[in-house]
């Protein structure tokens, strides 16, 4: 899998070293004067995607060469499945249509769903917007001491977990593959979106919970009785893994792996648990361009991005809605994407397996 | 506590504030009287303007925004018989029918008062319930949700129409409806006739719109001249309303408690809210007969209640962090644009915040319910217009409102199919009520049997707030049972209960078992965690239907289980339904063909000009008109409406793509 990223990789800089002296002197005639740029939402108004992409559209225009109009079009349905399905298939490569994509859209596509017919590999990235997430639970109920990790293993082995999710397929997969690595098991419970597993962790009929940093920090912060068990951290542009700069005490799930196991997490487990780690956290939301957008217009926009995103009043709020992580850009965004949209074989055979055995549920 | 008040009512009572709240109640009203827009859509408008703004002003505006379409949304639902939200559709069993008796003034007053009756007394309950209510509202766990979904299901036992086993088929069908789509435990698309329309449920709004507006306007082409049977409005208008109330303001009050109880506590989500307090206001009084006939308590239950529950949507809201409805999770995620975040922080360090929110609510439900009494006596006139102009529009304006759901052709379709469901079950005497409760219900009951079973086996009988929930809903059985509904029609020969011609009737029920048996087998391949519900709903709605057969089959005399409308007055001289729903269909094949906005006002401006005799100029402009208001909407709210197959080849300008 390292060996097709690295391709990419390769590729990518390859593509943009050839291109570039061109994308410089097209970048310049490069004009959206006068016309609208669709940005294409696949939820509703409200939601975290569609706040997000709303704080970034007010200093987009003023950004973008010929300060088009900037309008952002909601198109629910699916999970997103519905609005990327139409970008991939109808969008112009002209600079005049994005998509504001996010974990829930990527997710079909890493597990093969049928209904994903598309790709986001083929899109162009322009930024993605890293979120943390971190797995907590009520420590008196489990027995969590939060001082010694091998103790803190033991129980975690021994308790009546109790994790309310929404379907076997959802985003919390990450946190199924990982406890599964580590041969904690729990009694799941289905049929809860985030809020209502997040109430039901509320009243005590749930004892373990996951949620984004900014969320589990602004709810149990200062709570005594709800601690982190892991983080899932964050990548840095060495591609090593970090620890959450929001939780630095912390330990990410493979610090936490390699202090219970005595061992370094490897194997297909390992590989799936990044994969989702990298759809989930590295790409919380994501803002492409449609396939086959010349490099040009693809310059103009990460240029644009980068403006937008430093901008005083777009860099206050973008805390409320993602946390302090750093953002990607350009190749950076495309490599995660890689990983958290592609499956080796040899992995997907496993999660596959997983997934029959544990949830009765097949992946096709 | 009183400081913090009295400071959040200095800070709304300043000019700049109170003006965002009234452009909020304005631009809330607008979209709350457009069928299918609603908190959502609104939020979308205020966003440009609440960047940037000072947070008292935003918050003021959003939540004026959000009190007040509950209350405009009455307008289509009393006057034409369209809920375009699913707060409105209730109302319309009664609302409705005054309104065609003349009295729709009578009704929008009656709805009006009732609305800020029960905002004012949610935002009273908040104000208390901030302090109090968050251990109670922890106490309801999955084995109190479910059975409060059950006590909410027995209820539609009062609401099951003359024949008991009809009413429980059509509550069952509700349910198989609902289980269509992405199953809420596995996400596994089920029964989707290969379409990508149901990776999702089917949309509450279109089967709401489906039930009551498709059947009615069909109904009103075949049968009158205009809306009012009298093509005048009653005189007495809206003192009357006012008069209505008063003498039902117990009742107002009851179902006030109930919205903003059920507003408060999980499990139950708002779209229940409004078939519950009808539910109660048909067991608890006198005279049931006459309701569904446009009787005023009819108006006042589910106004009072829809109100009510955004107040109490607001406890959770603000004690958790948890939305309590739809609008309140858009209102969480607008005030986390401004930089405002509710939850426990709030509590405990700005009172005076949420003290402006609960004045805010109440200040807004004054100046909505003030505006839409003015207002009322003007809108109403609407049903005086010979039917044949309205209606077109009235068409236009329900597929627009259907397409807000998904924004999707599907939308368009599923609200053509849907309609001929409605159509049918209305001829043959199907509770339509009853299926709308149940498809409203079915996610909840599946999800919450699963979870309580999974987590309490069946020791959840022994928790006491349960124990109290069994005793109410054996109560209400009991109440359907014992207040059982006969039919109006006397059961005769030559009535609509006539055992002769029974053929349209076997064909409907066939219809249904081949729909029943269809998902039943669909369930078949999949694993417990998607395939179960389906299954479950397809059995029992054969099982319901089984008695009906058999009478259907043994039965040679006039019997209250046959009901075939078209027998009793079939209108003179007027069209078919069939040939109503060709129209409807052809309407939709030409807009495949050239897209949603020239299909629909070519379809007007043709029925204008051969239906209701217009001149062909005046026909023109007819259909232009409503282009020209779908390219407004279009532009103020960022729509694209469904394109047409011929769209590939050429690009239409606005308005007309």
């Amino acid at each position: 899998m390292w060996d097709g990223l690295k391709k990419l990789v390769i590729g990518a800089a390859v593509a943009a070293a050839i291109s570039l002296p061109g994308a410089v002197q097209a970048g310049d005639d490069f004009s959206l004067e006068g016309k609208t740029v669709t940005w294409v939402v696949g939820f509703r108004e409200g939601g975290g995607t569609d706040r997000l992409t709303r704080v970034l559209q007010t200093k987009m225009s003023e950004n973008l060469p010929g300060n088009p109009n900037v309008i952002v079009l909601n198109k629910p349905g699916g999970g997103s499945v519905t609005a990327s399905n139409d970008f991939h298939a109808n969008a112009p490569a002209d600079g005049t249509m994005l998509i504001m994509a996010s974990t829930s859209g990527l997710l079909p596509v890493l597990l093969g769903s049928k209904v994903a017919k598309y790709d986001p590999n083929e899109w162009v990235a322009i930024t993605g917007f890293a979120r943390g997430a971190s797995l907590y639970a009520i420590s008196d109920d489990i027995g969590l001491g939060g001082e010694d990790m091998k103790a803190d293993y033991e129980a975690l082995k021994n308790a009546n977990i109790r994790f309310g999710t929404e379907t076997p397929l959802s985003a919390e997969l990450l946190d199924f593959v990982s406890m599964e690595m580590l041969d904690i098991d729990a009694n799941y419970l289905f049929g809860l979106s985030s809020k209502d597993a997040e109430a039901a962790f509320q009243r005590g009929e749930m004892n373990m919970n996951t949620d984004n940093t900014r969320s589990y920090l602004k709810d149990y912060g200062e709570d005594p009785k709800v601690n982190p068990v892991w983080s899932y951290g964050v990548i840095d542009e060495n591609g090593d893994l970090q620890r959450d700069p929001d939780l630095p005490d912390v330990p990410t799930f493979p610090e936490f792996y390699q202090a219970v196991t005595g061992k370094k997490p490897e194997g297909p487990a390992y590989e799936m648990q990044k994969s989702l780690m990298n759809a989930k956290v590295m790409l919380s939301k994501a803002v492409m361009l449609p396939k086959g957008t010349p490099d040009h217009i693809r310059e103009v926009y990460i240029e644009a991005l980068k403006n937008v995103t430093s901008d005083p009043e777009v860099a206050a709020a973008l805390p409320r809605e993602i946390g302090s992580m750093p953002l990607n850009f350009g190749d950076d965004t495309q490599r995660a994407l890689a990983s958290g949209t592609a499956l080796d074989p040899e992995v997907r055979e496993w999660v596959a397996a997983f997934l029959q055995e544990r949830f009765d549920t097949s992946l096709d | 506590m009183s400081e913090a008040a009295l400071s959040a009512l200095a800070q709304l009572t300043s000019l700049q504030t109170m003006l965002a709240l009234v452009a909020g109640v304005v631009t809330g009203l607008v979209v709350g009287i457009l069928p299918g827009l609603g908190g959502t859509a609104g939020l979308a408008l205020l966003l440009p303007l609440v960047f940037g703004m000072d947070p008292n002003s935003a918050l003021a505006m959003m939540i004026g925004l959000l009190a007040v379409t509950t209350t405009s949304d009455t307008f289509p639902s009393v006057l034409m018989g369209i809920p375009g939200t699913s707060g409105s559709q209730a109302t319309v069993l009664d609302g409705f029918p005054m309104t065609k008796r003349g009295e729709g003034t009578r009704a929008l007053s009656i709805a009006f008062v009732s609305s800020l009756a029960g905002g004012i007394f949610g935002a009273f309950v908040l104000s208390f319930a901030v302090f109090f209510a968050k251990p109670i509202i922890l106490q309801i766990g999955f084995g109190e949700q479910f059975m409060l979904v059950i006590l909410a299901l027995s209820m539609v036992g009062i609401l099951t129409g003359a024949n008991l086993w009809k009413g429980l088929a059509s509550c069952s069908l509700g349910l198989l409806l609902g289980a269509l789509g992405a199953a809420p435990l596995s996400g596994v698309q089920r029964a989707t006739f290969g379409t990508e329309y149901l990776l999702d449920p089917l949309p509450l709004v279109v089967i709401g719109l489906a039930m009551f507006a498709t059947p009615e306007i069909v109904d009103l082409l075949r049968r009158q001249t205009s809306i009012s049977e009298t093509g005048k409005l009653a005189p007495t208008g809206w003192m009357q309303g006012l008069k209505d109330w008063a003498s039902n303001w117990w009742l107002s009050l009851r179902c006030s408690m109930i919205g903003s109880l059920i507003g408060a506590l999980p499990g139950l989500g708002g779209s229940v809210v409004d078939w519950i307090a009808y539910g109660h206001a048909v067991q608890t009084t006198k005279n049931r007969e006459s309701y569904g006939t446009g009787d005023p308590r009819g108006v006042v239950a589910p106004e009072s209640a829809n109100n009510a529950k955004e107040g109490g949507a607001l406890v959770p809201t603000l004690l958790l962090g948890i939305p309590g409805s739809g609008s309140m999770a858009i209102l969480l995620g607008g005030l986390v644009l401004i930089g405002i975040e509710p939850g426990k922080d709030m509590i405990d360090n700005n009172m005076d915040k949420v003290y402006l929110m609960i004045w805010s609510i109440a200040a807004a439900n004054i100046v909505g319910a003030g505006i839409c009494f003015f207002l009322a006596p003007q809108i109403a006139r609407v049903t005086t217009i010979r039917y044949t102009l309205v209606a077109p529009f009235m068409i236009g304006i329900i597929f627009f409102a259907a397409f807000q759901a998904t924004r999707n052709w599907g939308d368009l379709i599923a609200l053509l199919l849907l309609s001929v469901l409605a159509i049918y079950m209305k001829r043959f005497g199907w509770s339509r009520p009853a299926l709308l409760i149940g498809f409203v219900l079915s996610e909840r009951v599946e999800a919450s049997v699963y979870q309580t079973v999974t987590l309490y086996g069946f020791s959840f009988l022994e928790r006491p707030i349960v124990l109290v929930l069994v005793a109410l809903t054996l109560v209400s059985i009991g109440l359907a049972v014992f207040f059982k509904q006969s039919s109006s029609e006397p059961v005769t020969v030559e009535g609509p209960h006539s055992h002769l011609r029974k053929g349209p009737q076997w064909i409907f029920i066939i219809g249904v078992i081949a729909l029943a048996a269809y998902i039943f087998q669909d369930g078949l391949q999949f694993n417990r965690l998607t395939g179960l519900f389906p299954m479950v709903a397809s059995i029992s709605t054969i099982i319901f239907l089984a008695p009906i057969l058999f009478v259907m089959l043994t039965r040679n005399a006039p019997s209250e289980y046959f009901y075939d409308a078209e027998l009793k007055n079939a209108p003179e001289g007027g069209r078919s339904a069939e040939f109503y729903i060709g129209m409807l269909i052809v309407m939709l094949l030409f807009s495949g063909l050239v897209g949603f906005v020239l299909g629909i006002a070519t379809f007007i401006a043709i029925f204008l000009w051969r239906a209701a005799n217009l001149e062909w100029w005046k026909a023109i402009i007819g259909g232009a008109g409503f282009v020209l208001f779908l390219g407004i909407l279009s532009n103020q709210l960022t729509l694209r409406y469904p394109t047409g197959l011929l769209q590939n080849f050429v690009t239409l300008p606005w308005p007309l793509q």
